[in-house]
């Protein structure tokens, strides 16, 4: 009985230093990841139990069953939102306060769509997962020889793929001086023409939907701000997220980066 | 089923309750993913696990008299350790499945389901109450060598907050929270009892009027009650703790010792030989000294063939429990007859033989044989034969230093004789 405690101790011991080196080594799951998808209330409400477990939050969907268990609740407090628009119980845990930030990071992984009808930024959320430390890395560096020319003058224009939705990103980039001095960023759709009928920048009911997720901030003044932020700072990496616009974030510097990519 | 007691049917329902309340809510459910079925039987073992655990600590209550209904304290401590073992390996698979069953979510996920943010207090209290446990089990299971019995004592307590960390883990997280509640009110209880309140509540204050020098190793101290006499059966043993300020060493500590003495008789005897600080000590002890003496425990004289006559067979202060059912037989009115085998080294390591041979002149049922191992080499199945000729019909108790007993299990089985007519008492990790 002794020898055997000691080994499976030590049998255990063992196995946990190489599980804990495999998932170091190992990529995460987010970074391999395909697109997100339109989910109906109704495929929603469908996903209801512990054996499958899904949760709209802020207008994103998420399957969250594997998390059951690790949940640290009663699985109970986990499982009666399963299925059902569950915003109230991420933004109040039934003590009066939030999800902590490691919750929201954690969150993150299991995303599987957003609710149909829901105003969330698509373009945005089909962008791959950068890790932060190195983005915040690379745009100081960027940010430190911003400003030694780099860019021809001229301007210079890029186009996303449309979404589901039909709408893409699209951005105009002037520089002068080997500095850029005018951007214009917004998101369109074209009918089957191909004329352009919809400007998101001039869209205020979107604005009035957007308001409500967000708290605030809209593509009213997010696009502007980004627009006046990369005049500012002269390289993609040096504009900054704005809170409830992070969407049009991504998508903002993806763009500009591709079309800046001709100017150098 | 000699070998189920009516004490452990209490315990399997115990045990069943928790284990029984998960399966019914979380029967599983037809699935082909291997990550859930690690999941599954993660939680099934976590739960059958700390089950055992609590288990484990409830033996430890040794409320006298209880233990009968467990055949008797040391097999109630063999058990002990026996479930705690298992307990011990059911957490670790815990841990180990439940780790194993993140392995494909990604580092950051799965490193956060092992070792969560520090909000995440319940699996942290997993884990600290699994380092505890490392700590107190690693001189029980002699991972680094023998520890001294009481600091080994001391550190064994560690498995209090260990247990109290383990229903921290499990409590937020189980479903059904309250037969962990009940089941961990029980064992802590347990624990406070034996530690904090019986050495006040459980033991009765005696008085050393007499200590008989046997030999010059052994000496049979004589106990007068102070307080409510013991009632107790032959063969049966005691905790016993000296008050006495001027002891070379063990004052104020508990060790076991068997009683010699018959249960009618006013007082009580014990027969103590030197064999470690504590018993040393007592060698020497002054009459008028306070002993204090919990118990009684044991079931030595047990019986699974109340028809058949008995063999005793007593080796070196092993002879106690049978001095206790001899001088028992001198007054008792049944009609079973004993023969003793007394075995020692040689006759100046014979202790209490003059009486015995005493005791068989004044009672017809009782016969003793004394072998002397130096003179006459190892007891032989011819030799049992030859002085007992009916002995493979009886019913044999064993009492003696581990060679004896070594010696003498297999040479009676080898005889014919079956192994639930064999009681043996071995207490060396009490």
């Amino acid at each position: 009985m002794n020898k055997f405690a000691y080994s499976a101790l030590v049998a255990f011991v063992s196995s946990l230093l190489t599980l804990i080196t495999i998932v170091w080594v190992a990529p995460t799951v987010a970074e391999t990841e395909g697109t997100v998808r339109e989910i109906s209330l109704d495929e929603l409400a469908s996903h209801n139990t512990s054996d499958s477990c899904w949760k709209e939050i802020e207008g994103l969907v998420y399957d969250v069953t594997d998390f059951i268990d690790r949940h640290p609740t009663p699985e109970s407090v986990m499982t009666e939102w399963c299925g059902r628009p569950s915003t109230e119980g991420w933004v109040d845990k039934g003590n009066g306060r939030p999800h902590s930030a490691g919750a929201e990071a954690l969150l993150d992984d299991f995303l599987v769509g957003y609710l149909a009808g829901a105003d969330v930024d698509l373009d945005a959320l089909n962008q791959p997962a950068t890790g932060s430390d190195t983005a915040s890395a690379e745009r100081s560096a960027a940010v430190a020889d911003a400003g030694t020319g780099r860019y021809r003058d001229g301007s210079y224009y890029a186009e996303a793929e449309p979404g589901s939705r039909g709408t893409f990103g699209i951005i105009e980039i002037t520089v002068k001086g080997n500095r850029i001095v005018g951007v214009y960023f917004d998101e369109l759709s074209r009918d089957d023409d191909g004329t352009v009928n919809y400007r998101k920048s001039a869209d205020l009911n979107y604005a009035e939907r957007w308001r409500r997720v967000s708290g605030g901030v809209t593509q009213l003044s997010a696009y502007p701000a980004y627009e006046q932020m990369l005049i500012e700072q002269g390289v993609p990496e040096g504009v900054d997220a704005i809170s409830g616009a992070t969407g049009a974030y991504d998508a903002f510097v993806g763009l500009a980066t591709e079309a800046l990519s001709a100017a150098r | 089923m000699r070998w189920f007691k009516s004490g452990d049917g209490i315990l399997l329902i115990l045990g069943l309750t928790p284990v029984s309340i998960f399966l019914l809510n979380h029967w599983p459910a037809p699935s082909a993913d291997p990550l859930y079925w690690f999941r599954w039987c993660g939680r099934l073992v976590g739960v059958t696990g700390l089950t055992l655990l609590l288990l484990a600590a409830l033996m430890s209550l040794r409320l006298p008299r209880l233990d009968i209904y467990f055949g008797g304290l040391p097999r109630l401590w063999t058990l002990h350790r026996l479930v705690g073992f298992l307990g011990f390996v059911g957490i670790l698979l815990h841990a180990w499945l439940l780790g194993f069953a993140t392995v494909t979510q990604g580092r950051a996920l799965s490193l956060a389901g092992l070792f969560p943010e520090a909000s995440n207090w319940p699996i942290w209290a997993g884990w600290l109450a699994l380092a505890l446990m490392v700590v107190f089990l690693a001189p029980t299971f002699q991972f680094f060598g023998r520890l001294n019995y009481q600091r080994w004592k001391r550190l064994h307590l560690l498995s209090a907050p260990a247990l109290i960390l383990a229903l921290v883990h499990t409590l937020p997280l189980a479903a059904q929270p309250l037969v962990w509640w009940l089941m961990g009110a029980l064992s802590i209880g347990a624990i406070v009892w034996r530690k904090v309140l019986s050495p006040h509540l459980g033991r009765s204050a005696w008085e050393v009027t007499e200590v008989h020098q046997l030999k010059h190793d052994v000496v049979e101290i004589c106990l007068k009650p102070l307080g409510k006499p013991l009632r107790y059966m032959a063969g049966q043993f005691v905790y016993l703790t000296p008050k006495v300020s001027g002891l070379s060493a063990g004052n104020r500590e508990e060790h076991p010792y068997t009683l010699a003495s018959a249960p009618s008789d006013p007082l009580l005897r014990l027969g103590i030989k030197d064999l470690g600080d504590a018993s040393h000590a007592l060698q020497r002890v002054p009459p008028g000294s306070r002993i204090e003496i919990e118990g009684p425990y044991g079931d030595f004289y047990q019986r699974h063939y109340p028809a058949r006559n008995q063999l005793w067979l007593g080796g070196g202060i092993g002879i106690t429990p049978f001095v206790s059912g001899a001088r028992a037989m001198l007054d008792d009115n049944t009609d079973t007859s004993v023969h003793l085998f007394y075995l020692s080294q040689d006759e100046y390591r014979s202790y209490y033989l003059d009486e015995l041979q005493d005791i068989a002149g004044k009672q017809p049922r009782f016969d003793i044989t004394a072998h002397h191992f130096s003179v006459q080499g190892a007891v032989t199945e011819a030799f049992l034969e030859t002085h007992c000729p009916d002995f493979r019909e009886r019913e044999v108790y064993l009492c003696g230093p581990p060679g004896m007993m070594r010696h003498l299990i297999p040479l009676l089985k080898q005889a014919g004789l079956s192994g639930d007519a064999i009681h043996s008492e071995v207490f060396d990790f009490l």
